[in-house]
Formats: structure tokens, sequence, C-alpha cells
């Protein structure tokens, strides 16, 4: 006996319903998977971390920025360069070519000469870094808008714990600012209990922007704060210029110092991230500020409950 | 009753065709009232706020508002456009006391460099006095029965 309409269409509406329930589930699933990645990356890299502690006994500075008459001062040489995070992190994370291309002994002349002209140390930032990128968030672009073609850098997802405040004030110290990468014995309030890294999130590429820039040493670039939770509506202080994105990556224009990029992900209802332990963690939207804030300290002596 | 006994699972097969049985799709209502349903998060409410700023009278272009808990609560924030601002109602605060800070920045006139010694660029600094964000006084107090609008008139002028 034939089906009838009628039966055909119940079956057609349970087969949809049925279909409309699947379909959030698989796509939850595909973010999970995401997430899950995008969390092995943090974790690879408070390793990295770790390890670069192991062979020099603190962690990697946050930045070199300023530092000397034009720069940091590379160790043994006459020559300064202002010099980002991620680079110390490149040998520890199999990219030794990038770090070897990378000219850290071309004398600068004014502000990061061979930051801007040098082909090698170019194609050093231009190198994809799959560890730095987290795959629920969007592709990573080079970005020539600040300096014209050829000057652009890869940008990433993962920032470092530059404290509770602002980049020129941290409120409370934190393992990493311009020219300082904690020491263990200076992480005081525990290394399970300090933030390493954090979540952040790639801004629209095609415009002038500072924030996710790994190889920038400017203070809006990979210094992320506590002041506000993670993913808050609050807008970013940047400096100079920034594209305001609501509801992903909110920005408004401050004066130069007082600079605060809050953690971000397109994880639902929270961002990872790690602490100086090598753990990695998922922290929610809606954590108690109180609890946010001392974990980025090292040291404001203040203890850390559930979180 | 008589409804009930038509509205059986689907043997779809064996079943003579009766109109009435459309009515059986009803059985799946409650599943799809679950699946709708289940998807509601513990807490306390995130709140909607808005408002208009003005400064020295006239509606900030351009700025930002800053929701920051003074005790217990959720930071937010938003950036303000032609003087009126809107919190995400999903990304708002939770109830409780919050302290207001306004920013809002304007070009000074000068030129100076990028921080690469580069280009020249228009050095930017705060128009909106310390009073309004740094060292704010302004407090609000955000309810879940609302209306929790908040308007500012910020004036450049010493008090």
């Amino acid at each position: 006996m034939a089906f009838t309409l009628v039966e055909l269409l119940v079956v057609i509406a349970i087969i949809g319903t049925l279909v409309g329930l699947l379909l959030p589930a698989v796509q939850a699933a595909r973010e999970a998977a995401r997430r899950s990645s995008c969390s092995n990356n943090l974790k690879q890299l408070a390793i990295a971390a770790l390890n670069y502690e192991s062979a020099y006994r603190q962690f990697p500075v946050g930045v070199y920025q300023g530092v000397g008459p034009t720069g940091y001062q590379w160790p043994g040489t006459a020559n300064y360069r202002r010099t980002s995070f991620c680079l110390f992190i490149y040998p520890f994370i199999e990219m030794q070519a990038a770090y070897d291309l990378y000219d850290k002994t071309s004398q600068a002349q004014g502000f990061f000469r061979g930051y801007l002209s040098d082909a090698n140390s170019i194609k050093a930032k231009k190198t994809a870094c799959s560890q730095w990128q987290c795959p629920s968030d969007r592709e990573a672009v080079i970005d020539d808008s600040l300096w014209g073609a050829g000057t652009g850098a890869i940008k990433g997802n993962y920032g470092l714990n530059w404290g509770r405040n602002t980049w020129s004030s941290q409120g409370s110290a934190s393992p990493f600012r311009n020219a300082y990468g904690g020491k263990p014995k200076d992480i005081l309030d525990g290394t399970g209990k300090t933030l390493m890294m954090m979540e952040m999130l790639k801004p629209e590429t095609l415009s002038k922007e500072y924030r996710a820039w790994l190889w920038s040493d400017e203070c809006d670039a990979y210094a992320l704060m506590t002041r506000v939770q993670p993913n808050s509506s609050d807008a970013d202080r940047t400096k100079d210029f920034c594209v305001n994105e609501p509801g992903r990556l909110p920005c408004t224009i401050v004066a130069a110092g007082s600079q605060s990029v809050a953690s971000r992900s397109m994880h639902a209802g929270g961002v990872n991230v790690s602490l100086c332990d090598g753990a990695v963690r998922f922290i929610s939207d809606t954590v108690d500020l109180t609890t946010w804030q001392s974990l980025s300290g090292m040291a404001d002596g203040s203890t850390v409950g559930e979180y | 009753m008589k409804h009930k006994k038509r509205c059986q699972p689907p043997n779809l097969g064996n079943l003579p065709a009766q109109p009435s049985q459309v009515a059986c799709i009803w059985w799946l209502a409650p599943f799809l009232l679950l699946a709708v349903a289940g998807c509601g998060s513990g807490g306390p409410p995130r709140l909607r706020v808005v408002g208009a700023v003005t400064l020295d009278g006239q509606p900030l272009a351009d700025g930002a508002i800053s929701f920051l808990p003074a005790g217990k609560g959720v930071a937010a924030g938003a950036t303000i456009a032609g003087g009126r601002y809107v919190v995400d109602g999903a990304r708002g605060p939770t109830p409780g006391e919050y302290r207001v800070e306004i920013r809002a920045s304007a070009p000074s006139g000068k030129q100076v460099k990028d921080s690469f010694g580069q280009a020249s660029i228009a050095e930017m600094e705060s128009i909106i006095p310390t009073r309004y964000n740094d060292k704010t006084t302004l407090r609000v107090e955000i309810t879940a029965s609302g209306p929790n609008q908040f308007d500012y008139s910020l004036s450049t002028s010493p008090e």
C-alpha cells in the first residue's frame, strides 16, 4: 500500500524537527572541537614559556620598548632593537627558522629601522604560526595598512597578562611588563594562581589597528588587562586609532599611556587562559571581578578562591 | 479521550490514512518546548542600559561609557555615538551599584611622530574632565526592574 499525502507530510515534519534539533548540536560540537584546539595552542605556548624559563631562569620579557637610546640593547652587541614578546618564544615552538631570519644584529637607526625595511625580518614576521591562532576566530590576515605594502605582520590570538589597570599603570605587578619577564621567585601568589596568557580577538585586519598584533611593541597590541571581565561590552582603550566592532571588539581612543585591552574570544561564555604553572583554564564572562583581578597580580597577597 | 486514542506514536506504514492524523504532530510539541526552554542560564540577569550624554550642552559625538562594579557585578559599557549609548542586554551589567566613567578624545591640534618615528599623526587628548572618568564620582544603581536609563550632562568648566 502506498503512503498517502498526509502520512508523507507527517514523516517530513518529524524528520524536519529531528534535523532542526540535530543541526545546533552539530554546530556546538564543531565549536567545542575548535575550542579544544584553541586551548591546546594556549597550552603549547605556556609550555614554551616554561621551557624558556628553564633555559633563562625567567619568563620572556613582555616587550622591549623604548629601552636604551632607541630600543632594547641586544646582549653582547651595541645594537638597540624594539622587540616583541613572540620572538623569544619562537625557538621553543619549533619556529627556529623564523627566529633565525629575524635580524637581531643590524644597527637600528631611529626607531626600528629593520622592523620596517629589513627583508628577512619582515619575512620572519609574516611566517604563519599556527600555535598562535585560535580556530574559533577569523583567519589571520597580513595587515599592511599601518606602514604601507610589505610592512605587515601576522596577528594572533594569545596575549600576555599585563595587570589589572592600564599599560603604564598595571595596578598590581604582573609577570610581564616592558623589559621585564617574571622569575618564579617573584610570583609570590603562586604560579598556579597567576595568569600567564589570555585569549584575544583579531580585529578586522584591513584597517589601522594595533590589537592582536603579535609583532608590535605597541601597548595595545597584545598586553591584556583584567580591568574588566572577559568579553566585556566595555570598550577597549586604544591609542591613535581603532575600528569599533560593537559586540565583538568595542574600542575607544584614549591618550597614549592609558591603553587597556580586555581578553576576548569567540567561545560562548568565556575565554581560555593559561596560568604560570602551565595549567589552562576556561574563565567565565561573569567571573567575580575581584577574583579575575587577583589572578592577574603575581604578588598582591590576595588569595584566590573558587572560580 | 477520543483525541488521545487517535494520537498514538506513528506506525505510519500500518495505520489507515485518516485526515485527523495531522493532529498527531502535536505529540511533538512538548519536545520542541523542552528544546527551546532548556537553554536558560543561571546567575543574576544581565541588563540593558541606555541613555544620552551631552558635553557643554552638545550631544557627545564620539566616546565611551563604562559601568564598573562598585561591589559585586559584571563590568559593562558601550561606545557613545551621536550623544546616545546602548549597553547590549546580553553583555550588560548585573543588578548592583556601579561606578560610571565617561571618556572621549579629540585631536589636540598638534602633530606628533608615530611611535616608529615614521609618519606624522594627530595627537589625541581627552576632552572630558577627570571627575567624569579617572576620578569619577558618578554612581548608579542598576536594578532588575529597570528602566536603567541614565542621562548625563557633562560640563568642561570647573565646578
